[in-house]
């Protein structure tokens, strides 16, 4: 399956921002070479033939026939709007839904493509069922350039690639694991710095695809997350060089649960301006919850209710492992929890809790609720330069 | 029970308590900034290569997907010069959104629209269309568009120049 480079993904990601409603702007765009017609083909390509524009409230589509040198190539380029007013981010939008393929993702990325769908359905209609798609996307036109794989590999025949920048996590773990089996792993190529915010929210149970696999990196000298890592522009030349090997993720040390333990034992303070220490987090997170499930499961199921906040439900499993502990005397499972909320009780700044504190399913509650809040507002404040 | 399906158990359960909203919206920490829409641009226009006198030139600004535009123009003197001035607006932006102005110049010739200039800066700062100030711009209304991505973003012109003047990147100093 014919796939693009590293060069070739950014920079349409990026030229794509520069098109609004004119056809002057589709006609710079489809003068690139993935679109030419032959090879002394002039500019005057017209924007009707073999692309369409996609224009809707919050984001932005071009469906185009790759040229003679893409042929049998279908790209779908996605980008964020360059207003304002991001309705997917509003407050209306929080929260999980099912995606088109029934599993769960976010709201406001999920109705930002469904509005785009009945176009590129529209588009689709008569290709080449061989034609590979290439999906492309920056910030949230890579959540949204992931949504739309997502459909074309449950609906349509056709191969399909995804290459997304800088882009926030579209949904849960089954979404992450599901879009991975069904698009293929080496299909997909996720990219982020690693001082980019926006790839780090929303936070768990949020993951990012590929799901097993941890995504193409570009590492940092800074070690505070910030705007201009999330630039496309930065992503543009960052990537132009360097195949998508070079990117490949090495597995890191936070993925190894020795390496969590360790972490969570560690008398060393926890420094909080680091982008790392959301990753040690969830992994933490992700540790500690499923111990207690291994030991609940029954109880898990019995006692779930579904009005309940994500702070809501963190909380009530951590007690019940710690309720475990107690009762049963056998297990360390109080101690894991114990040593998590000591972690996150210092990122926080709330200071190293003294072991006769008691860890109440309320107090949990509300350390988490900080928790939640405290990473989006930082990723958002870095992001905006602020 | 297999670590991985307990993990997958887990995360339905998170998943199902995710359905209500809950959380902190995610709202786009904007500020102010001072944004060069336009850098001023001056130079000659010529028609078969002869001065193209008293010719108005259009210039359209849009950004924030077309929702704000403006618009200025100048007219051609009897050598083909014209000058349009820098366009500058204080405006929010945000790291969550990339900003982008759409530059739309053409001069109208004989009752028709010739398009000489058309970019998308994405640059906030002046010169950043070209990264630096041209040197003896001039626009042929006859020849051909071309279109060139040596510079920041795609630039289609009908105009030429010799150099640009030294300039230093204040937006991106380590790039």
């Amino acid at each position: 399956m014919p796939q693009l480079k590293p060069k070739e993904a950014a920079e349409l990601a990026e030229e794509v921002y520069a098109v609004n409603r004119g056809p002057i702007d589709m006609e710079i765009f489809l003068s690139r070479p993935e679109f030419s017609r032959s090879p002394n083909s002039k500019h005057e390509l017209k924007a009707e033939v073999g692309s369409r524009l996609i224009h809707t409230k919050d984001a932005f589509g071009i469906c185009a026939h790759g040229g003679q040198t893409h042929e049998n190539e279908i790209f779908i380029i996605f980008r964020g709007s360059t207003k304002l007013k991001a309705d997917w981010m509003s407050n209306a939008r929080i929260g999980i839904q099912p995606s088109t393929s029934g599993w769960p993702v976010h709201i406001g990325f999920n109705s930002v493509f469904k509005s785009m769908l009945p176009q590129i359905k529209e588009f689709l209609r008569g290709a080449n069922n061989t034609a590979t798609i290439h999906c492309i996307g920056h910030s949230l036109g890579g959540a949204v350039a992931t949504l739309a794989a997502d459909w074309l590999a449950n609906n349509k025949a056709h191969p399909v690639n995804l290459y997304t920048f800088g882009a926030p996590k579209p949904g849960l773990m089954l979404f992450a694991s599901n879009i991975t089996k069904k698009v293929g792993k080496a299909n997909i190529f996720c990219v982020y710095h690693a001082t980019d915010p926006v790839p780090m929210v929303p936070l768990f149970p949020y993951i990012q695809p590929p799901l097993p696999g941890f995504g193409h990196y570009l590492p940092s000298s800074e070690s505070i997350p910030s705007a201009g890592a999330h630039d496309i522009s930065k992503y543009a030349k960052d990537v132009s060089n360097l195949t998508w090997d070079d990117m490949l993720r090495r597995r890191q040390p936070y993925s190894i649960e020795s390496a969590v333990k360790f972490w969570l034992e560690s008398k060393s303070p926890v420094h909080a301006g680091s982008h790392r220490i959301w990753d040690w987090i969830n992994s933490a997170l992700i540790f500690v919850l499923t111990k207690i499930s291994g030991a609940l499961i029954g109880t898990l199921q019995a006692g779930l209710m579904g009005a309940l906040t994500l702070a809501d439900t963190l909380a009530w499993m951590l007690s019940k492992g710690i309720e475990f502990s107690e009762k049963s005397g056998l297990s360390n499972i109080g101690r894991w929890v114990f040593l998590l909320m000591n972690k996150i009780m210092q990122v926080l700044g709330m200071g190293i809790p003294d072991e006769s504190i008691e860890m109440t399913q309320v107090f949990m509650r509300n350390v988490l609720n900080k928790l939640i809040t405290r990473t989006n507002e930082q990723a958002q404040r870095a992001v905006s330069g602020t | 029970m297999p670590r991985t399906t307990l993990l997958r158990i887990l995360l339905t359960f998170l998943a199902l308590a995710s359905f209500s909203t809950e959380g902190t919206p995610m709202s786009l920490f904007s500020q102010s900034k001072e944004i060069v829409l336009a850098s001023p641009i001056e130079g000659f226009l010529t028609y078969e290569g002869k001065p193209a006198a008293d010719v108005k030139i259009v210039r359209k600004l849009r950004w924030y997907d077309g929702e704000e535009s403006t618009e200025d123009f100048a007219v051609t003197d009897k050598d083909g010069r014209f000058n349009l001035p820098i366009v500058k607006r204080v405006l929010k932006v945000s790291g969550y959104v990339q900003f982008v102005v759409s530059q739309e110049i053409a001069a109208l010739y004989k009752n028709e629209e010739i398009l000489i200039w058309a970019m998308g800066k994405s640059s906030k700062i002046e010169y950043g269309e070209l990264g630096g100030k041209p040197v003896n711009l001039h626009c042929e209304l006859t020849s051909d568009k071309h279109i060139t991505r040596d510079y920041n973003t795609p630039l289609m012109t009908r105009c030429n120049w010799d150099s640009l003047e030294p300039w230093v990147d204040t937006e991106y100093p380590d790039q």
